[in-house]
């Protein structure tokens, strides 16, 4: 009896020991030796010249330009691209989600297209979209009689051009969660509403949206985290150029870092990072929660 | 059931995690005697990909062929920077290979600690390979109080290729002198009626090579001989140099490529007949002859007050943590004496011969004559100095010297005000800041 309590009270322990020793070891254990790191000056050649420098490398890194410049630049885009993005798939949800016809199971092919081709891939292809001399989208506003753009190679539209190709690679995936959330509002509401006479806006507004605010809350919280995040395209299109106006924190870390040899530098910017994303989930949690409504 | 789910579950998992331990092991870069073939392996990073990636497995192979004890086994680690960086880690792990091929401007960060490069010169006494027959211009950075802990492996210059058949066409001589570019290109221009520009006189990549060249062609040093910061600006030649370049690009003469595969821009620019001129590096030559269907040849790049050009490419290092150093030294051994070696690859790849040996050697007198590009740049390394240059920091540098290139040619910045940022970003740098 006493046998079959203690493996009643130990098992469950030990079934969830690998899942919690991942976590330990690749998420804990990493963020620790992250913090550790952004006070030492290192020298990975040399190991017994790596010393404690204490808060220097934060004041360094934090009177730099690159440093202001990049920090600027995640934030525009984080905002900017978590609102268009928000926008654009509940809208895009709305329109092709109620129904069910052919047409709107093509256009949520469509839609979520982008998303399942390779980061890489897109910024090539965008890459060479955008080319100023040689690029179509160039040829198509000169064919048209409109103004050309410089795109990429000004730092003056560089990082429009950089959130428009994230929005339209993003913004399917998106769609689909939503879509799937729209689809679960119960069709009697909806029938209630239009009852009472209820407009098609005033329907989004004040009811699919109350509804569907769960999976709102999730996607903000992840289009935010991976907004901060933000890399693979800055590295293929620009290299955080012309001139840094594309320049993000997550590049400034892999510049600092694999090109600078400053680990410090880069574990510090990996810190402002953490802290930032930890942050403005706690503010999600902390002020978005009450608005969420579950069923 | 339940139970034995349970212990299904524990059992996976614990395998899994055997698993994962052992593909450390495997993954150890350090040289172990092949259990199959009793050869000592050495493992050789190197940074060569596509064609030149090629023609390493085939030096590789042909040295394997001959040697009944020793294999070197190639793997490409990416770009420079990529495979340095790799290599840092595998040092700092005690696990680096054995033969490492990094670009020129890593062979300061690696050489500068004590201990990580193996000096070759004990080496290079006992086979007779004589250390003044490397190219001066390529190996004196490489030579460090009476030591040398790299050999040149891919060096090369910037030159100037010309379509002549435009310069023909067009009744311009190929300049000599910046005076002469800026004439030249401005007669060589090409506008359309709708105020497009059809052809450019010169191209340009995005590269900071043209801008040490220009620097200390307008008499300067990049870095002051203090090693504290910059050499050029109080005396006006970063200005000047820069002013130059970003003059010819508003004046439409000049293409200054995009950031993100300009070179594939302009070179493919200079092939259609867009641009008349191009700056490109010696390696690019097989590639740019091959493309063009025009009379294509190589010159000097136009002189400032001075003629100067840098130097490029990648070095050749053994380091000190190898544990087979005498197998890896018979690889360089053969590689500098044997046809099949660097002369090989030098000559198959683009890169210039790096001994004075290769040089006068009949297989690179026959290229010559084919290539006739090849013996001019070879010529141009009596010109080529990277002294004022060539630092540890060059990595930073390079990186705050960009964003100087793309205030000025992008956005089309004030250039002294963007020089005097540079300066002031260099000098924390010097500083260690």
């Amino acid at each position: 009896m006493k046998h079959y309590r203690i493996k009643k009270l130990v098992t469950p322990y030990l079934l969830v020991a690998p899942a919690i020793i991942g976590i330990l070891l690749f998420c804990v254990y990493p963020i620790f030796s992250l913090v550790k790191l952004s006070f030492y000056d290192v020298n990975m050649l040399n190991a017994s010249k790596t010393k404690f420098v204490g808060l220097t490398n934060y004041s360094r890194l934090f009177a730099k330009d690159s440093f202001s410049k990049s920090m600027a630049n995640t934030v525009v885009y984080s905002f900017v691209t978590v609102a268009l993005i928000m926008v654009l798939s509940l809208l895009i949800a709305e329109w092709i989600g109620r129904k069910k016809r052919t047409i709107d199971r093509l256009s949520q092919v469509c839609v979520f297209f982008p998303h399942i081709v390779a980061t890489v891939s897109i910024s090539l292809i965008w890459m060479w979209i955008l080319e100023p001399q040689y690029g179509i989208m160039n040829s198509f506003l000169r064919t048209l009689g409109l103004p050309t753009s410089q795109w990429l190679q000004s730092s003056k539209s560089a990082l429009g051009s950089i959130i428009f190709i994230s929005v339209w690679q993003s913004v399917g995936y998106y769609t689909l969660i939503f879509i799937a959330a729209i689809q679960s509002v119960p069709q009697d509401i909806y029938e209630a509403a239009e009852l009472d006479h209820a407009s098609g806006p005033r329907i989004f507004f004040q009811i699919v949206l109350p509804i569907i605010s769960p999976q709102i809350f999730f996607v903000l919280i992840v289009l935010t985290i991976s907004a901060f995040k933000v890399f693979e395209l800055i590295l293929v299109m620009t290299m955080g150029g012309p001139n840094n106006a594309t320049s993000s924190i997550a590049y400034l870390i892999y510049m600092e870092v694999f090109t600078n040899y400053r680990w410090g530098y880069g574990a510090v910017a990996g810190v402002v990072l953490l802290v930032i994303v930890a942050l403005l989930s706690a503010v999600y949690f902390k002020v978005l929660s009450k608005r969420v409504f579950y069923q | 059931m339940k139970k034995l789910l349970s212990v299904m579950l524990l059992t996976a998992i614990a395998v899994g995690m055997s698993f994962g331990q052992g593909s450390k092991e495997a993954a150890s870069a350090s040289s172990q005697p092949a259990a199959k073939t009793g050869k000592v392996q050495i493992q050789f990073w190197h940074s060569m990909g596509g064609k030149n990636g090629d023609l390493i497995t085939q030096v590789c192979d042909a040295f394997n062929k001959t040697h009944d004890d020793v294999e070197v086994v190639p793997s490409y680690q990416g770009d420079y920077w990529t495979a340095a960086s790799k290599a840092i880690n595998a040092v700092s792990a005690g696990e680096n290979p054995d033969l490492l091929q990094m670009g020129v401007d890593h062979v300061g960060v690696f050489g500068s600690e004590e201990g990580v490069l193996a000096d070759l010169m004990p080496y290079m006494k006992k086979d007779g390979i004589d250390p003044n027959d490397f190219i001066d211009a390529f190996s004196w950075d490489f030579k460090q109080n009476g030591k040398m802990i790299a050999i040149p492996f891919g060096r090369s210059v910037p030159v100037m290729y010309v379509n002549m058949d435009i310069m023909r066409e067009a009744g311009v001589e190929v300049p000599t002198t910046w005076d002469e570019l800026r004439a030249a290109c401005e007669k060589l221009k090409k506008v359309n009626d709708k105020g497009e520009v059809e052809r450019y006189g010169l191209g340009l990549i995005r590269d900071t090579w043209y801008w040490y060249m220009t620097v200390a062609q307008a008499g300067g040093d990049l870095i002051n001989k203090e090693r504290t910061g910059l050499g050029c600006v109080d005396n006006g030649h970063a200005y000047k140099a820069w002013k130059f370049l970003q003059d010819m690009k508003n004046s439409q003469e000049l293409f200054f490529a995009p950031a993100n595969n300009g070179g594939t821009v302009v070179t493919q620019m200079f092939a259609d007949g867009k641009c008349a001129m191009l700056w490109n590096s010696i390696g690019a030559l097989v590639s740019t002859m091959a493309s063009a269907n025009f009379d294509c040849q190589v010159f000097f790049p136009p002189k400032g007050d001075v003629l100067s050009v840098p130097t490029g490419g990648n070095a050749l290092v053994m380091l000190e943590g190898s544990r087979h150093k005498q197998e890896a030294w018979e690889f360089i051994d053969w590689l500098l004496t044997n046809p099949n070696g660097l002369l090989f690859f030098t000559q198959n790849s683009g890169y210039l011969p790096i001994t004075k040996t290769m040089a006068s050697s009949e297989q690179e007198q026959e290229l010559w004559k084919k290539l006739p590009g090849r013996k001019t740049a070879y010529e141009l390394l009596q010109y080529a100095d990277d002294r004022g240059s060539r630092v540890p920091q060059g990595g930073q540098i390079m990186n705050e010297l960009y964003t100087l290139i793309d205030a000025t040619m992008y956005d089309n910045a004030d250039v002294q005000q963007q020089v005097d940022i540079f300066a002031k970003s260099v000098k924390d740098i010097m500083a260690g800041k």
